[in-house]
């Protein structure tokens, strides 16, 4: 009955509060943000577009913001990678073993980054776990440099983000009509194919709602980024914390932030859009 | 357009705020004073904390933040500073006096500027150094069999990939840079031989730290075997049981100067300079000196114990032996030879 | 192509558990090539458990399965070659119809030429030729429904399953879609097995029945020998609708019913003398008479209603047991009053069940309303 064509004032009332917070703690400060931004010198001197041109004439920042955005797409690809395994042996299992994946996809959300980012310094330091148990079964003849790695980086990312991956793919597998999978197997088709032609491409919008998830989550995550990645492995997050408060490049830092912001939503909203046009152009064969 | 900067960020600060959340009331009774995160944080609620209120009658709550972070925070709210009493290192101290947030120290109220060197006085008559950083060489006695003796040991072969270093974001950094670009024919405003020095450095660096705190921590996980650092944050993880020593470079070490600076507009003018005197005194200082704190006093009655010994022998002999840097040279560079850094010092 | 490409079907003492449920109880069957049968009985007899273990989604605790003779219950689903439709159909929502009566072929690795002939022609058969670019959430009930039975038929299986087939359908549109679908599976000659709740369905479109009850067969037969000839109570009270008359047995031939007369039966019963037993009369095996015909039964008159073709009368026996009468709307002899007082009397004793009567007071709940 209330559909999106009646948007009667007091039907809208309840989401005043998030609103007014939105405007205040999001819109307001992005404004500043901007104002800020447009300034030529950190000493707010002379309004000038010359932060932005600053950023794209110079290589070191361009790739930067290339890099954080590579790492928030390998992370979200190996989260994908891992999720459909997790949400395939959940819908397998039954009432206790469902209780105790949701659990272990859930604990690590239980507990804060900060604490699972240093849980990964001690796994994968040079005398971590990794290394002291490849050198022990003598895999290895020397510790190899884990720690203040990309790849490192990516997969402690990919471990702290996992959940945001897994529950919307759960979720959507849990929507799968099991009656289409038995069809499919009924018809002849193997696990590989009633995958791929089923269960893939039904869930598809789980599948990509986690992606964009762990795609911003992982860009932007200023902590791991930092204590995993290391002073070594400059991404967009650091950057900006660097220019703000290190150069105290305020005007600039605005900018590499509104850049950033608006580099992520933008590919959320590509990803989005292209991959819904993708599922309907699916759906109009 | 011509708009001040702290007008602007003054008046931005409030439309983001809406109101403002900052505490504008505290009490005349209570003030609140900055510390540097970690360690510090704890001597100071530790020692400074009860001996403030003995002395005069009045509480003080500590608020851990780093220097750079407080500046723009006071900028914010200048009329109602969060903070009455704040805590900076030389390099973070130059723009703050040039923002004018800062007020000058009433010395000829004071109690405890008499035993303060020289050295530690601030020449423009802002609060005097209650504290001293010194940087030298850390390294791991167990890999590292003969004790360093100078900055140019970090470039030895032997320490391939061994070698950990931070960037020029932290006073440490900036300082370890400004002494090699010395060494290398620079000069605190040449800073250019240092980034060519680094250079050569880099097939020895094992790691890059994001912060002082956590070039320490690369010790602890066993991801590096020397690197410049504090001689406290060297001597608290060595009594932790870290197999970490500090050595001195023949150049001397270079102290970093803290000092404890008064905001303009705080709320108690009194409680503030009691404040300052306390953390001064000879009691606060001697305390602060002790196990497990380890900092390096400025009130020269204090004499050297322990860890400190080895050093220095006493607070005079530790100004003649250090090395000191001006930093108002050479802090308006810092921005820029950051983010140079950030951009060539890279493995 | 023979009219006969379908399997012969043989259950042998299959039996099925989910833990301690014990969901089938050893069951033995067996089905001739060609043949369509009905599983039959309300939820929870037993007879989608049955059907999965057909098509090898399931493996039975116990017993075997054959096809042509052949052990299949370690073969997976998808090697069968079974044709399966599903009660809301299963189309792929993402695949064209097209695609979706190709999915089988391609599993198949079906060269396209042939994939693109066969779909063509099993659209063909089922009228949709038109419709193969469609979605199946373009199409109505009834077209999904013969896009599934393409879909199952596409890749010539021995054997045909339908899972509850019309229960998505419209009232209206179901006893066309039985039709159609009966004489498409007849025409081409498979094997087929559907399971339904659903007795008029059941009776309409199977060869054979098999009533289902707690996970035990109750019956198999051919429709009309189960409505005329039920074997147990279950499948009397299942079947079409039937009026319970308590008695005892007074004579080898002889039932006192609670309800007043004494009836003698069309042959002798096995019953033991003084032995409780149910009668079981259909609606149109009882009409209203005089009260001084032998063996009337007396009752109240609750409900008439006019049905077009016929009158049904409803009323109750003095004992309290609940009486059912079709009549003819000729042969209205007698004009039943609402709340009066009328006599009722078994025409045909050749048609009446006799049942021993059940531990527990019989409900006819399962009992069907025509």
């Amino acid at each position: 009955m209330s559909g999106s064509a009646t948007h009667e004032p007091r039907q809208l009332l309840p989401a005043l509060p998030l609103a007014a917070l939105f405007l205040a703690a999001f819109v307001l400060p992005l404004i500043v943000l901007v104002f800020i931004s447009l300034f030529r010198t950190p000493q707010f001197l002379e309004l000038s577009p010359i932060q932005y041109v600053k950023f794209f004439r110079d290589q070191f920042s361009v790739t930067v913001l290339l890099e954080t955005l590579l790492l928030g797409a390998e992370v979200a690809m190996l989260s994908l990678l891992l999720a459909y395994p997790i949400g395939l042996a959940y819908l397998g299992s039954g009432k206790i073993g469902r209780a105790l994946i949701t659990f272990l996809i859930i604990l690590p959300l239980l507990t804060s980054s900060v604490v699972r980012t240093f849980a990964w310094i001690v796994i994968l330091g040079r005398d971590g776990i990794v290394n002291s148990t490849m050198l022990t079964l003598g895999l290895w003849d020397s510790p190899a440099r884990l720690l203040y790695t990309w790849g490192g980086l990516v997969v402690a990312l990919t471990q702290i983000q996992l959940p945001l991956m897994a529950l919307p793919v759960i979720n959507s597998l849990l929507r799968l009509n099991p009656n289409l999978v038995k069809a499919a197997e009924g018809l002849g088709a193997g696990r590989f194919r009633i995958f791929f032609t089923v269960v893939l491409p039904l869930t598809v919008p789980g599948a990509i709602a986690g992606w964009l998830l762990v795609f911003a989550a992982a860009a932007t995550a200023f902590i791991t980024q930092t204590l995993v990645g290391g002073g070594r492995i400059v991404l967009m997050p650091s950057y900006i914390y660097q220019q703000a408060v290190g150069v105290q490049d305020w005007p600039f830092s605005a900018a590499l932030s509104l850049i950033f912001t608006v580099a992520v939503i933008g590919i959320v909203f590509l990803v989005g859009t292209t991959s819904r046009r993708f599922a309907r152009g699916i759906d109009a064969v | 357009m011509n708009l001040s900067r702290r007008a602007f960020l003054g008046n931005s600060a409030a439309l983001a705020a809406g109101i403002g959340f900052s505490d504008m009331s505290h009490a005349a009774t209570q003030i609140v004073a900055t510390t540097y995160p970690g360690s510090f944080d704890e001597a100071f609620k530790g020692v400074v904390g009860p001996a403030f209120a003995k002395s005069s009658g009045g509480s003080v709550s500590f608020t851990p933040l780093l220097g750079v972070d407080q500046i723009g925070k006071i900028q914010a709210s200048r009329n109602a500073p969060p903070f009455d009493v704040v805590l900076f290192d030389e390099g973070p101290l130059v723009p703050a006096i040039e923002s004018g947030v800062l007020e000058k120290f009433p010395a000829e109220k004071s109690k405890g500027f008499a035993d303060i060197p020289q050295a530690f006085r601030h020449p423009d008559g802002y609060a005097p150094v209650i504290t001293v950083q010194l940087i030298g060489i850390a390294y791991n006695p167990k890999k590292v069999k003969t004790p360093p003796t100078s900055w140019e040991d970090l470039w030895k072969p032997e320490y391939k990939g061994r070698v950990g270093i931070t960037g020029l974001g932290s006073s440490l950094g900036t300082a370890f840079m400004v002494e090699i670009a010395k060494m290398n024919g620079g000069s605190e405003t040449n800073i250019e031989p240092a980034f060519e020095a680094m250079k050569k450095l880099l097939p020895n660096v094992g790691a890059i730290a994001a912060s002082p705190g956590a070039l320490a921590a690369l010790f602890q996980q066993g991801e590096i075997d020397i690197a410049f650092n504090y001689w406290n944050n060297v001597a608290l993880l060595a009594a932790k049981g870290v197999d970490i020593a500090f050595a001195s470079p023949k150049t001397g070490a270079v102290a970093v100067r803290s000092s404890a600076q008064i905001v303009k507009n705080n709320q108690a003018p009194k409680l503030v300079l009691d404040y300052l005197d306390a953390v001064m005194s000879f009691e606060v200082q001697k305390a602060l000196e002790a196990s497990p704190w380890v900092m390096m006093p400025t009130n020269k009655n204090v004499p050297l114990t322990g860890a400190n010994l080895t050093v220095a022998k006493s607070v005079d002999d530790l100004v003649a032996k250090s090395v000191l840097l001006d930093w108002t040279k050479f802090q308006p560079l810092r921005g820029e030879w950051i983010t140079r850094f950030t951009k060539e010092v890279r493995i | 192509m023979s009219n006969t490409r379908g399997h012969a079907l043989a259950l042998e003492g299959v039996g099925h558990a989910f833990g301690s449920t014990i969901a089938l109880e050893d069951v033995s069957l067996s089905i001739a090539a060609a043949e369509l049968i009905a599983l039959l009985g309300p939820s929870g007899c037993g007879k989608t458990t049955m059907l999965q273990i057909i098509a090898g989604f399931l493996r039975p605790t116990k017993g075997e399965v054959l096809f042509d003779g052949n052990r299949v219950e370690r073969i997976p689903a998808n090697r069968r070659r079974i044709g399966m439709v599903f009660q809301n159909y299963a189309l792929f929502p993402h695949l064209s119809v097209f695609e979706n009566v190709a999915y089988g072929l391609r599993a198949r690795k079906t060269s396209s030429a042939i994939v693109k002939t066969r779909v063509a022609e099993m659209l063909d058969l089922v009228q949709m030729g038109g419709f193969a670019s469609r979605l199946p959430g373009q199409l109505s009930g009834g077209q999904q429904q013969r896009v599934a039975l393409a879909r199952a038929l596409a890749i010539e299986p021995g054997l045909v399953l339908l899972d509850e087939p019309f229960s998505a359908l419209d009232k209206n549109l179901r006893l066309d879609m039985q039709i159609e679908i009966k004489s498409l599976l007849k025409g081409y000659g498979v094997t087929s097995i559907m399971v339904t709740h659903d007795q008029e369905e059941a009776l309409s479109m199977a060869d054979r029945i098999v009533v289902l009850n707690k996970g035990r067969i109750e019956q198999i037969d051919a429709p009309d020998a189960l409505y005329d000839r039920p074997a147990s109570l279950f499948v009397n009270s299942f079947i079409g609708h039937a009026n319970f008359l308590r008695g005892s047995v007074t004579a080898d031939d002889c039932v006192r019913l609670a309800a007043g007369p004494e009836i003698r039966l069309a042959k002798s019963t096995q019953h033991c003398r003084g032995s409780a037993v149910v009668l079981s009369v259909r609606p149109e095996n009882i009409s209203l008479v005089d009260s001084n015909k032998p063996g009337a039964i007396p009752i109240t008159v609750r409900a008439t209603m006019p049905l077009g073709s016929v009158n049904v009368v409803e009323g109750v026996t003095p004992t309290g047991e609940a009486v059912k009468i079709n009549q003819a709307r000729l042969s209205s002899i007698a004009h039943a009053r609402v709340g009066s007082g009328a006599w009722v009397a078994i025409n045909d004793m050749t048609a009446v069940g006799v049942f021993s009567a059940p531990a527990e007071t019989f409900s006819v709940n399962g009992a069907k309303e025509f």
